[in-house]
């Protein structure tokens, strides 16, 4: 009798200690790396409609500046003038910056459901298995060490069973939203793509007017003026260089992010991949660039 | 597989650009001409202003446009995050079920020995969680 009993609970302790091996290989490292990459290309998009602005007033600011030698210049009407003109752009900034913060909430998501962490309660369980094993009956423990073993690892294989399945479905439903994430990207772009590179080129064609022909006239008469606004103004000319470049990575990561959404859900069972972990290392490797060009404006 | 373009947006910044184009031309005649101080004010507020006023204004409604549709489209999307957070809120939840098991197999335990002490000590355990939420409970209420 006792035997069977004992044969029962080694059974059970084989079964829990095999299954537990066999769902100790999840990893959602790649996942991980992707949501991380996401947010960061979210929270990096909010400069460029702050850009967009800036220069809009900048080319106001200059070609009232550059009316004319012997012109008034009022600040009062060159703001309202600014107000006027750049208004639109300041009032679009309100509407595309949710689609970044969507991408941005998108990406850290993705990263806590993929978070080490979460699927392992071992340290609560810990404290668990402690109270069990503190429960006395009289002056002996109510349970039999093998019993409180067998129930502790049957505990920790489910919770994190539990956690992961839940955790895997989510992170799936996720990484299927192709038509939401493509068209989140695709509206980044596209404002990054016609409404800031737009208003960079306009503004450096507007600097090579003012270098090229508006400060030769005023330098005949204001040279000191006319020759320190042309060293500013080929400042801005570089920081403009900086911005489009950064544009272009912008566009370019974006790109690789929608193929890296099809590629971790298409691996998400085969996490050690080479050509996943190649894109993703290409993919973080395209927002580094950004954000570190983004540093330099 | 969708393809994400935008072409009634793309139709109203093409007419943004070209409004932009004849101001800037008009901003490099000024540039490259000399004007009386009248002339040059006049081509400023008569014609390049008006034009990037209006360009703008195009490019607005495209973005808006662009905006619209991308919000259409990823309606789902934001369907699904809220479940994911609702999910990873229940996760924590179950974490903290795991912590008050403990204690509650503690409190089980003092029992069993049948020291007061024990209970006392193992209820004082449970106690700061239930302060915590009728604090909250207190809070929401008021």
């Amino acid at each position: 009798m006792k035997s069977a009993q004992w044969r029962r609970q080694y059974r059970l302790a084989a079964l829990v200690t095999l299954v537990a091996a066999m769902s100790g290989c999840t990893n959602f490292g790649p996942v991980r790396t992707f949501g991380d990459e996401s947010k960061k290309l979210g929270a990096a998009f909010a400069v460029f409609p702050d850009a967009t602005v800036d220069i809009c007033r900048a080319d106001v600011m200059l070609r009232e500046q550059a009316v004319a030698p012997g012109s008034t210049f009022n600040l009062g009407d060159v703001r309202a003038k600014t107000d006027q003109i750049c208004g639109p752009l300041v009032a679009s900034k309100d509407a595309i910056l949710p689609l970044a913060r969507l991408l941005e909430q998108y990406g850290d998501t993705l990263a806590a459901l993929a978070d080490k962490e979460l699927p392992d309660y071992s340290v609560n369980l810990d404290a668990l298995e402690k109270s069990v094993n503190g429960l006395k009956l009289g002056d002996r423990p109510a349970l039999a060490p093998e019993q409180t073993g067998a129930i502790m690892s049957l505990g920790r294989f489910l919770s994190r069973l539990a956690t992961e399945r839940v955790a895997r479905n989510e992170i799936r439903k996720l990484l299927e939203q192709q038509e939401g994430v493509q068209a989140t990207t695709a509206a980044l772009r596209w404002y990054v793509e016609r409404a800031h590179k737009t208003q960079l080129n306009s503004y450096d064609k507007v600097l090579d007017g003012s270098l090229r022909g508006m400060l030769p006239q005023f330098e005949r008469n204001e040279p000191l003026a006319a020759r320190s606004m042309m060293v500013s103004l080929q400042q801005e000319r570089e920081r403009l260089a900086v911005l489009s470049t950064a544009a272009d990575s912008f566009i370019g990561a974006a790109g690789k992010l929608d193929q890296g959404r099809a590629q971790v859900l298409a691996k998400l069972d085969q996490p050690d991949d080479k050509e996943l972990l190649r894109q993703l290392r290409e993919l973080a490797e395209e927002v580094r660039t950004l954000r570190k060009q983004l540093r330099a404006e | 597989m969708p393809t994400h373009t935008f072409p009634e947006a793309d139709a109203l910044a093409d007419l943004a650009d070209q409004f932009t184009a004849v101001s800037i031309a008009l901003y490099h005649f000024r540039c490259f001409n000399t004007l009386t101080a009248e002339e040059a004010r006049t081509i400023r507020d008569k014609g390049e202003v008006p034009l990037d006023t209006l360009a703008n204004l195009l490019r607005a409604q495209a973005i808006d446009q662009v905006v619209q549709t991308a919000r259409a489209r990823s309606a789902e999307l934001e369907a699904a995050l809220k479940h994911a957070e609702g999910t990873l809120e229940k996760i924590k939840e179950f974490k903290a079920a795991i912590d008050i098991a403990a204690k509650v197999v503690n409190l089980g335990g003092a029992i069993l020995s049948g020291q007061p002490k024990a209970v006392l000590e193992a209820i004082k355990a449970l106690k700061p969680k239930a302060k915590a939420k009728s604090a909250e409970l207190a809070e929401a209420g008021g």
